[in-house]
């Protein structure tokens, strides 16, 4: 079982999402998993493109905050 | 049917020609679509009607847009809004990061337009005005890369230290 | 009244489309340098295309008046001046010249359109990205409810006043 992170980034707008998921995302081994919490469209569309091209599994729980769960 | 960045922009195009070929958006030709441009003529425009003289008596704009000015802007800004509604997007909120309140926005908008109006455009007209092979406009576009490549490094410095 | 109603028009289905599609330049220059992503700067890319080819088509396969200026360099001074003149656009004097897109920008010399574009385009990519998105997308973000965004319109429309009003004649002080 890994790390388990938490990102919020409500109320934040590109690219600021973007940017602090990648700096998270680029620190994870193999078993961790992240969860980001977003509440704007395209900011949730954004986090899991970048997710999935680095090669990342990504579950999506909709919501009033939507919270994306991204593993290795 | 999913509207991708890539499809729109290629309808943007095609419209922005064939407003300046069929639907007389000219002069200044490349006008088809623009941001910077069409706002300025509506205030100016508006500025002109209220204060006849502000100007010192010429209309500082698009020729086209003299009589009447071109209301691409309020196209916009009502299409946008119809598809947040309709699609349960639209909610009031305001942003938290710090340079991005909606004080410092203002301010970003000012110098934007200015560094627009500069340049000859927005960067929607400015990839216009490449694409009708004008050199100028390229190195325009370049200098936006620059700028975008600058702002960029402050960003990333910025989000280390929130 | 015709360039107003398509224009309008215009602005209403890039505004619709755009707002679904979350177009933006700019984004696509940012995205593409912060994280490698391609999706927005797809949009530049077919922009640029359809209008070339929208440029092209329209000046050799279907002839049409409004575009005689298309491309510059194939038209030579002359052809260019009387073209120019018969659409009621004051003449540039070099077909190397910009296409104008401000009245300020009517200097024959191109070094002066050179040292505007670098400045103006500079402060445009900075200070876009730091407003997070291009002037477009900030117009749709307006309408999808930021507060931000409207302020940021309000600054935007100010700015081209005192453009105008105040850094115009400065500009052409300068340059003379």
């Amino acid at each position: 079982m890994g790390e388990r992170y938490t990102l919020d980034v409500c109320g934040e707008v590109c690219p600021v999402p973007v940017v602090k998921t990648k700096a998270v995302l680029d620190k994870m081994k193999a078993g961790d998993v992240l969860e980001v919490m977003v509440d704007y469209a395209p900011s949730k569309e954004n986090v899991r493109r970048l997710a999935e091209h680095k090669g990342f599994k990504v579950k999506v729980e909709e919501g009033a905050k939507t919270k994306l769960i991204i593993e290795k | 049917m999913r509207w991708t960045a890539a499809k729109v922009g290629f309808i943007a195009g095609v419209g922005a020609v064939l407003g300046q070929a069929i639907f007389k958006v000219i002069p200044p030709p490349a006008y088809g679509i623009c941001i910077a441009c069409h706002v300025r003529d509506l205030v100016n425009w508006m500025m002109v009607k209220l204060f006849p003289g502000f100007y010192g008596g010429k209309f500082p704009g698009g020729p086209v847009s003299k009589n009447f000015p071109l209301l691409t802007i309020v196209g916009v800004v009502i299409g946008a809004f119809l598809a947040a509604k309709l699609n349960n997007e639209f909610r009031w909120k305001t942003m938290r990061v710090a340079w991005q309140r909606p004080w410092m926005e203002f301010i970003w908008g000012m110098l934007v337009c200015i560094g627009a109006l500069t340049m000859g455009g927005c960067p929607i007209r400015t990839a216009l005005k490449t694409a009708y092979l004008d050199i100028t406009a390229a190195v325009a576009l370049l200098s936006i890369l620059i700028g975008v490549f600058l702002g960029c490094i402050l960003i990333k410095r910025l989000v280390k230290i929130t | 009244m015709l360039p107003v109603i398509y224009t309008l028009l215009l602005g209403f289905v890039i505004g619709y489309l755009g707002q679904r599609a979350r177009m933006c330049f700019i984004g696509g220059m940012r995205d593409y340098i912060l994280v490698r992503d391609t999706y927005l700067i797809k949009g530049l890319f077919g922009f640029l295309a359809a209008a070339f080819l929208g440029f092209v088509l329209f000046h050799f396969a279907i002839p049409c008046a409004t575009l005689g200026t298309f491309p510059w360099f194939m038209n030579g001074a002359g052809v260019f001046l009387n073209k120019w003149a018969a659409m009621n656009i004051q003449a540039t004097p070099s077909p190397i010249l910009p296409v104008p897109g401000d009245p300020i920008t009517w200097s024959p010399k191109v070094i002066h359109h050179l040292i505007l574009a670098v400045i103006g385009g500079t402060m445009v990519g900075f200070f876009s990205v730091l407003a997070g998105g291009c002037p477009f997308r900030q117009h749709v973000m307006a309408a999808e409810g930021s507060r931000s965004s409207l302020s940021y319109i309000i600054g935007f429309a100010l700015g081209a006043v005192v453009f105008h009003k105040l850094l115009a004649p400065i500009i052409k002080l300068i340059l003379g």
